[in-house]
């Protein structure tokens, strides 16, 4: 528009139909009548289709009821809309990347480091890690996870345990140890955000005195130590005023006095089967606690696996060692509650056999503990209070108070033919995530080298010169400059991990567009479904590199 | 380290004195903070571990042939030992000492005789080097040994099934005659056989361009004049080689349902890649054009919503809509319009979107299009775009039109890799200096002739590294239409898993596909590399 203003006078010769700008405008003008002539044609269609087909036009079928189930994810029936369905979906979607994502970061960063680490053998590990993962499909990597990894792990019983610890891989998928919130946790939680405020107040305090007098004090470790001071006072407080609110009922019908937990379960030994056996009389009157019986049961499967080595009999060996292990507390309960984790590990750190029988409402398990089925019955207080209620005899049955501090580890311990307690990764889960975060953090990696290569030698070279320590030349110079570079990139491999996230479709985890194809097949809604999809995404898409953009900017260099 | 390097400064008075204070040396490296302390303490252990779990490992398997009935053979005997945990073991633990040694005895000397200097820089760098590389050392020659006891010593190659099934439970390793035994579905589906010359015929005519374009590019040779001539016999031989696996008039023809394995994962990234490369430079120089954009479009929009009233009629009775909103409970969102709130919001909608073309995009139209096709497709995932061409495409065209499975997959890659390749070639339109637009101005070329023979020579130049990295992953994602039900090289694994005589056998499978792609994929990778250099792209 500037050149126009020299010489309006050349240009107003000529003639319309030679204006460049005039043409530039009809030809817009034609590609628009283009564009809507097409889409009205395609509309057409689907309007002609629809009529014959009996498709369905609008959002009214969100509110009718999905009537099939879904394997994994928030709170859902069957009996729940399609609406309900699909939103499960997206929640299950986000779940996944916002793991992957985190994860991804993490795994990227170090082998973007290893990468260019003065170790020949470590960047070269690292170089053949991203040079396979990245070309190979994240499709045929998905297969390979799920159908030729984790579905061909051991069954339940045979579980991995790598190193020990309480992680157990089979084939059902993975079950970690997890943290469950109690009724104190809220209010341990205020106690952490007053602890975190004073840490601020410190910090500030002593930066300005630094300030003031130059000299330097300790602010980490002043922080450090407050803030544990404060949270672990908040910890022993709600221990100690909370802990009436988790409470265990104990069946009095075979026992007479419940001192102690302990007593119930050196009851259920059965030491006439036991002598049955054949088993020495005064080895049996030396049990009298629950470690007693299990330094027995670890003798008696040495000596098992003695006798077989030497090929003797074992039988009478094998049905000692199973008399000994049928005695155990069974504990019933709300499953993957609170009161079931707490009494468990009560009952486990007694070194107490405890067999946990789940069921969905307080009101079952308490029929189950009412017909005997369990010797335990764990809830709340108020639970427990109303169920000895309905109990014949309330008075045979005792509400003993245990305490519960604000976070319980929730830990997974063999049971059977089963795995109990813990935070159960279902196989699908397990290989979508790894999938994402193999596939994703090759090409983060390659991000994160080039990003640190960018700073140049001379700023770190500088920040030595200034007397910084290493810690403070990554903290300060490299990282602060390598994240210019590395941002823009990064967000796109976020969102490609997102949108990844879609291939769950083939492996029968339920995202997204998994439930998303569920519902189109079951209700025919096929077109209203895709624009669930592509709005879901593009809000996803949208959401996410908002966050980043506003995030780079803030530490993008700020020029003129 | 500090010393290390220190007496190296030193070492102009070369002596054969061995003076390097040891203690100095781990009182500056490891006793200089506590951390280094818990962490060399760490590392020590994990390698205690490390050591002792593949000291003890388990002999590595052997299949019937090197072991048969149990009797192990000479052969396998001779594998068992050396392959022996302790054996390896020991091996690896005094190779790292001597390494150790000659390095400590290096730096006390302060002369690096041989690779001596390249050991200490690289392996031996500082205690903590030398303790990851130790660890490390292990677990590689350890994994090298079980992917080998699995894929070689222990596996079973027969590929018949009678032979296998009688093996299969004392075959400790992979079972390879899955893929032995169905060679032809692994790179043709199920193409009908007496017709296979056809994929010869089509590989021969690729193989002939690909030689006579060699000649032609690589040496001056008298085929130099006849490159643009090769340029058009490649454009043309792909419809041909088509038309050819589809059969010519005469011919019998191969239904596109048959087409299958490395083929059709071929085919679609061929297609895909140069079907859409037309589409994407249009859109590339749509989301680029600079003309001006048509005043007052808002205007237009208010005339179309008039066309709209009077093609749809202007609304007379109250409207009730059905608002999706996934993040509340019910799901749904029920409001009822009367007749006046309606053709507000109809005006609203349509005046708004032509409103905010001219606010944001100047009134460019074509810019508008570009831009919106491009940021939705690339929003969404390859998947929903293939389930919207093999859905919704049948829909959304009149009734009577049938299209194959394989065209509706195929328009939904082209889609889907337009916009991708739109956004790479943008970046070489960007890439040229603004001079050279000016200068193609100033010796008075039009917009269309300095676009065809200045700007885009030089900026498809500099993306066909971005071309071949996306054709990279294209390839890599065709292997998604297995989910919409075509029978690329990754759905014939799965079909070739459920087959009664190979049940169970995904890790081979799964591995052996993975290793197709791959071996392509890092070919393609490595010569775009090489273009790279030769093109120059980067040296400006």
């Amino acid at each position: 528009m500037a050149t126009t203003s020299p010489n309006l006078k050349a240009e107003a010769r000529i003639p319309l139909w030679r204006d460049v700008r005039v043409l530039a405008v009809i030809g817009q003008l034609i590609a628009l009548v283009l564009v809507l002539a097409g889409i009205g044609w395609l509309v057409n269609n689907f309007l002609e289709n629809a009529e014959t087909q009996g498709l369905k036009i609008g959002f009214d079928f969100l509110n009718t009821t999905a009537a099939f189930d879904i394997s994994e994810g928030i709170d859902y029936q069957a009996t729940d809309t399609f609406g309900r369905a699909l939103w499960v979906g997206i929640v299950n979607t986000i779940r996944v990347s916002f793991l992957g994502i985190i994860l991804t970061t993490l795994l990227g960063t170090i082998l973007g480091i290893a990468r260019l680490s003065s170790n020949w053998l470590i960047s070269k590990i690292a170089t053949i890690y991203i040079e396979i993962i990245r070309n190979v499909p994240l499709l045929v990597l998905l297969f390979f996870l799920y159908f030729a990894v984790i579905l061909k792990l051991p069954a339940v019983k045979d579980s991995i345990q790598p190193f020990g610890l309480p992680i157990f891989l089979n084939q059902r998928g993975i079950t970690l140890s997890g943290l469950e919130p109690t009724v104190g946790f809220p209010v341990w939680l205020a106690f952490v955000v007053l602890a975190l405020i004073l840490v601020m107040a410190l910090w500030t305090i002593q930066s300005r005195a630094e300030e003031r007098t130059g000299q330097p004090s300790n602010k980490l470790a002043t922080a450090v130590v407050a803030f544990l001071l404060v949270i672990g006072a908040g910890w022993y407080v709600t221990s100690a005023f909370i802990s009436d609110q988790a409470f265990m009922a104990v069946a009095s019908r075979n026992i007479d006095r419940y001192e102690d937990f302990e007593a119930i379960y050196m009851l259920r030994v059965d030491d006439d089967a036991l002598k049955d056996t054949g088993m020495n009389a005064q080895l049996i009157d030396s049990l009298k606690t629950p470690e007693d019986v299990l330094n027995l049961q670890g003798e008696l499967a040495q000596q098992i696996s003695q006798a077989d080595a030497a090929g003797e009999d074992t039988s009478v060996l094998s049905s000692q060692l199973d008399i000994l292990k049928d005695a155990s507390i069974t504990v019933c309960g709300v499953e993957n509650s609170v009161g079931i984790v707490n009494a468990a590990s009560q009952l486990r750190r007694k070194s107490i056999q405890v067999k946990v029988k789940d069921e969905n409402s307080i009101a079952k398990a308490g029929k189950n503990y009412a017909s005997g089925d369990c010797d335990v019955l764990a809830g709340t207080g108020s639970e427990l209070a109303a169920e000895r209620a309905l109990l014949d005899d309330p008075q045979a049955h005792e509400i003993i108070s245990t305490p519960i501090s604000p976070l319980v580890v929730n830990t997974p311990a063999p049971a059977g033919f089963n795995i109990q307690g813990g935070n159960k990764l279902s196989p699908e889960f397990a290989a979508l995530l790894a999938g994402l975060v193999i596939y994703t953090s090759a090409f983060a990696a390659e991000i994160v080298r080039a990003g640190i290569l960018a700073v140049s030698k001379g700023q770190s070279e500088a920040a030595r010169a200034l007397g910084l320590t290493e810690g403070q030349r990554l903290r300060l110079i490299v990282l602060p400059q390598a994240m210019r570079v590395i941002i823009p990139p990064m967000t796109s491999q976020y969102l490609n991990l997102t949108k990844n996230s879609s291939l769950a479709v083939a492996i029968a985890f339920p995202d997204l567009v998994a439930v998303g194809n569920t519902v189109m097949n079951q209700s025919g809604f096929a077109v209203q479904v895709i624009l669930v999809f592509i709005a879901s995404y593009l809000t996803l898409s949208l959401s996410i590199s908002a966050f980043l953009n506003w995030y780079n900017k803030k530490v993008a260099l700020v020029e003129r | 380290m500090a010393t290390l390097s220190h007496t190296q400064d030193t070492s102009l008075t070369t002596s054969n004195r061995f003076e390097l204070d040891i203690p100095e040396y781990f009182r500056n490296t490891v006793f200089n903070s506590i951390w280094r302390v818990v962490f060399a303490i760490l590392m020590v252990a994990a390698n205690i571990i490390i050591i002792r779990a593949t000291f003890t490992a388990k002999p590595v398997g052997l299949s019937f042939f090197l072991a048969p009935n149990g009797v192990v053979t000479p052969l396998g005997n001779a594998i068992l030992f050396l392959t022996n945990g302790a054996l390896l073991t020991s091996i690896i633990v005094i190779l790292w000492l001597v390494g150790l040694v000659a390095v400590v005895i290096s730096a006390g000397r302060h002369h690096w005789p041989g690779p001596t200097q390249w050991l200490k820089d690289s392996l031996y760098t500082g205690p903590f080097g030398a303790m990851v590389t130790l660890a490390g050392v292990t677990l590689i020659v350890f994994a090298i040994r079980g992917l080998l006891s699995w894929a070689v010593f222990g596996a079973l190659f027969s590929t018949n099934p009678d032979a296998v099934k009688l093996l299969k439970d004392v075959t400790p390793g992979a079972i390879w005659g899955v893929i032995g035994a169905n060679t032809k579905l692994f790179s043709v589906g199920q193409f009908p056989s007496e017709q296979i010359w056809r994929v010869w015929a089509s590989l021969g005519i690729v193989l002939l361009l690909a030689a006579l374009s060699l000649l032609a590019w690589n040496f001056s040779s008298p085929l130099k004049a006849f490159r643009k001539v090769l340029v058009w016999l490649w454009l043309l031989s792909l419809p041909a080689i088509l038309w050819l696996l589809y059969g010519l008039p005469g011919m019998e023809t191969v239904p596109t349902l048959r087409w299958g394995g490395f083929l059709l994962t071929v085919v679609l990234s061929v297609v895909g890649v140069v079907v859409s490369f037309p589409i994407g430079l249009m859109l590339a120089l749509g989301r680029r054009s600079e003309v001006r954009g048509v005043p007052y479009l808002w205007m237009y929009g208010a005339g179309l919503l008039f066309i709209f009233w009077g093609v749809a009629g202007f609304p007379s009775e109250p409207v009730t809509l059905n608002i999706p909103v996934l993040f509340r409970d019910p799901p749904i969102w029920v409001v009822t319009l009367s007749p006046v709130a309606y053709a507000l919001l109809q005006a609203i909608f349509i005046v708004g979107i032509f409103w905010s073309i001219g606010y944001f995009l100047g009134g460019n139209i074509i810019k508008a299009f570009s831009v919106a096709y491009i940021e939705m497709i690339r929003g969404v995932p390859l998947i929903t775009v293939l389930f919207m061409a093999q859905i919704l495409l049948p829909i959304f065209l009149p009734k009577d039109v049938e299209i194959d499975n394989l065209l509706r997959v195929t328009v939904g890659i082209i889609l889907f890799s337009a916009a991708y390749l739109a956004e790479n070639v943008r970046g070489g339109l960007q890439a040229i200096p603004k001079g050279q637009y000016e200068a193609a101005m100033a010796v008075g070329l039009s917009n269309a002739q300095s676009m065809r023979l200045i700007i885009l020579p030089q900026a498809l130049r500099l993306v066909i590294p971005a071309i071949v990295g996306q054709f990279i992953s294209l390839f890599k994602d065709t292997s998604l239409v297995s989910i919409v039900g075509l029978l690329d090289l990754l759905k014939i694994a799965q079909v070739v898993v459920a087959q009664p005589d190979w049940l169970g056998l995904q890790r081979e499978t799964y591995a052996f596909v993975a290793l197709v792609y791959w071996i392509f994929s890092f070919a393609m990778s490595r010569t775009s590399q090489r273009l790279e250099k030769k093109l120059g792209v980067g040296q400006y």
